[in-house]
C-alpha cells in the first residue's frame, strides 16, 4: 500500500458523497463512484503506478497529470483497474502539443476526446468494437471515455460555462471511446498504419465533433458508396483538421471483394471532397468568400488523404458509415498502451 | 490569456481583449494561471460578421480599456 498524496474527505454515507461531488462541480452530471483509498490504489496498481508518478505534462498550458489524480477520476468514472493503462496512454496522447488540449477543451467548437483503441487489449478488457460500438451498453467504452471527460474538468480545469465554452457541445463529451474490430477489417489495423506492431495496442485521440451517420444501402461498388461518404464529409465544410470514417462490416465485405486497398479508398475520398471556391461560396461555407482564380480551384475538406482515418467496426447488419470531423488546427495523436506484454 | 501572460512575463506589455461571452473564461484562465484579478479588456460580441464600421465601434469600446491597462 502506497501513501496517498491527495486530500481526503469523510462522508456520513454514499448519498452525502454524491451530493458533495455534484454541488462542487466535480462530475459530468452523472453520479460518480466515490474514489476511496482502496479503489484508487487498485486503479494505480492496474498500471503499475505510484501516486506521485507523472503520467504526462500537457504541452501548452504546462499542466501536470499526476498518476493519483488520473486514478481518482478513473475510479469516479466507474473504470476497472485493467482499463487504467488505456487511460494513461490517452492522457499522454492528449498532452502532446500538437493535440492542443488547452484550446480544444475550451473552444466554442464543442469538442469531445475520441479515444480510439486498436489492438488486442480491446478484446482483453472488453472495449466494444461490434454492434452499437459508438453507443451504450459496455462498461469499458462508457467509463474510459467518461474518465477522459472527468479529467478534463477535474485535472485540467476545463469546466463547462467557465473554461469550456462549447457553444452546443455533443453527447460524446460524456464519453467517446470504441475499438477497431480486427476481425472485420480488410486492411491493416490503425496501429500498424501508425507504425506499431500488430501485437501492440494503441490509443489514438481525436478532438472530435459529433458523429454524422449516413446510409450506403443498395450500393456495393466502392465508387458508389464512397461517393456517398465523400458527399457526407463535404457537409463538414472547410476547417476540420481531420476526419474519421467508421465503416460497418457489411460495407467492409464489399471493400474486401472489390480488392480496393485502404490507400485507394483514401485517395478516392480525398479527390471527391474537393469543391471549387465558387461552390463553397454558393453554400456560404467559408468565412471569407473565395475570389479570382480560387473560384475555379478545388479546395478539399481536409488537407490530404493522410488526414482521413478509416476504421472498421460495428454490427454485422447494416450498411452505415459514421463521419467524425476533428477540430481545426490540431492533430490526432497515437500512443502505445503499456500492457506489460 | 495564455499568450498575454507569457508575453508579460517576458517583459512585453500585453492586453487581452475578450468579447462579453468570454468574460467568465478569461477570469477562470487567469485563476488557473495563478493570476486572479488579472485585468483585461471586454468588448461587445460578436466580431465575426461585422462591417468595417462596426469593427471600428468595437475598437472605440476597447481603446480606453487598452490604454488604461498598458499604462497601469
Amino acid at each position: 500500500m502506497t501513501t496517498s498524496i491527495s486530500k481526503t474527505f469523510k462522508f456520513a454515507d454514499y448519498d452525502e458523497a454524491q451530493e458533495y461531488y455534484q454541488a462542487n462541480g466535480l462530475t459530468d452530471g452523472l453520479p460518480i463512484v466515490p474514489p476511496t483509498g482502496a479503489k484508487v490504489q487498485a486503479m494505480l496498481d492496474g498500471a503499475g503506478l505510484q501516486p506521485s508518478d507523472v503520467v504526462a505534462v500537457e504541452g501548452v498550458r504546462g499542466k501536470t497529470f499526476v498518476a493519483e489524480t488520473v486514478a481518482i477520476n478513473a475510479v469516479m468514472a466507474g473504470c476497472k483497474p485493467e482499463y487504467m493503462p488505456v487511460i494513461v496512454a490517452a492522457v499522454q496522447a492528449i498532452s502532446e502539443p500538437q493535440f492542443n488540449f488547452h484550446a480544444n477543451s475550451t473552444s466554442t467548437n464543442g469538442v469531445g476526446v475520441l479515444v480510439l483503441v486498436s489492438g488486442p487489449i480491446a478484446n482483453k478488457i472488453g472495449i466494444n468494437s461490434g454492434t452499437v460500438l459508438m453507443g451504450y451498453g459496455f462498461r469499458a467504452n462508457a467509463t474510459i471515455g467518461r474518465a477522459m471527460g472527468l479529467l478534463k474538468m477535474n485535472a485540467y480545469g476545463s469546466v463547462p460555462h467557465d473554461m469550456d465554452k462549447s457553444t452546443l457541445g455533443h453527447p460524446g463529451q460524456y464519453s467517446f471511446c470504441f475499438a477497431e474490430d480486427d476481425d472485420v477489417i480488410p486492411w491493416e489495423p490503425l496501429r500498424v498504419e501508425k507504425g506499431f506492431t500488430t501485437d501492440a495496442s494503441t490509443v489514438t485521440v481525436f478532438a472530435a465533433n459529433s458523429p454524422l451517420q449516413v446510409s450506403t444501402h443498395n450500393y456495393s461498388q466502392p465508387p458508389e458508396f464512397l461517393a456517398i461518404v465523400s458527399h457526407a464529409i463535404q457537409s463538414l465544410g472547410l476547417g476540420s483538421s481531420e476526419v474519421v470514417v467508421v465503416v460497418s462490416p457489411e460495407i467492409l465485405e464489399y471493400v474486401r471483394s472489390s480488392g480496393w486497398s485502404k490507400a485507394q479508398i483514401k485517395d478516392f475520398v480525398f479527390k471527391n471532397i474537393h469543391r471549387t471556391g465558387s461552390e463553397w461560396n454558393a453554400y456560404y461555407r467559408t468565412e471569407h468568400p473565395f475570389s479570382g482564380d480560387d473560384l475555379t480551384t478545388g479546395f478539399p475538406v481536409v488537407a490530404s488523404p493522410d488526414h482521413i482515418t478509416l476504421v472498421g467496426g460495428g454490427g454485422a447488419a447494416g450498411a452505415f458509415v459514421s463521419i467524425i470531423g476533428a477540430w481545426g488546427g490540431v492533430s490526432s495523436v497515437t500512443k502505445e498502451i503499456s500492457t506489460g506484454r | 490569456m495564455q499568450d498575454a501572460v507569457a508575453l508579460e512575463r517576458k517583459g512585453i506589455p500585453s492586453v487581452v481583449l475578450v468579447t462579453k461571452p468570454f468574460n467568465s473564461q478569461a477570469k477562470a484562465m487567469a485563476n488557473l494561471l495563478g493570476l486572479p484579478g488579472y485585468e483585461y479588456a471586454v468588448i461587445g460580441h460578436p466580431m465575426g460578421s461585422l462591417t468595417d464600421e462596426q469593427v471600428l465601434d468595437r475598437a472605440k469600446e476597447a481603446i480606453d480599456q487598452v490604454e488604461k491597462q498598458l499604462t497601469a
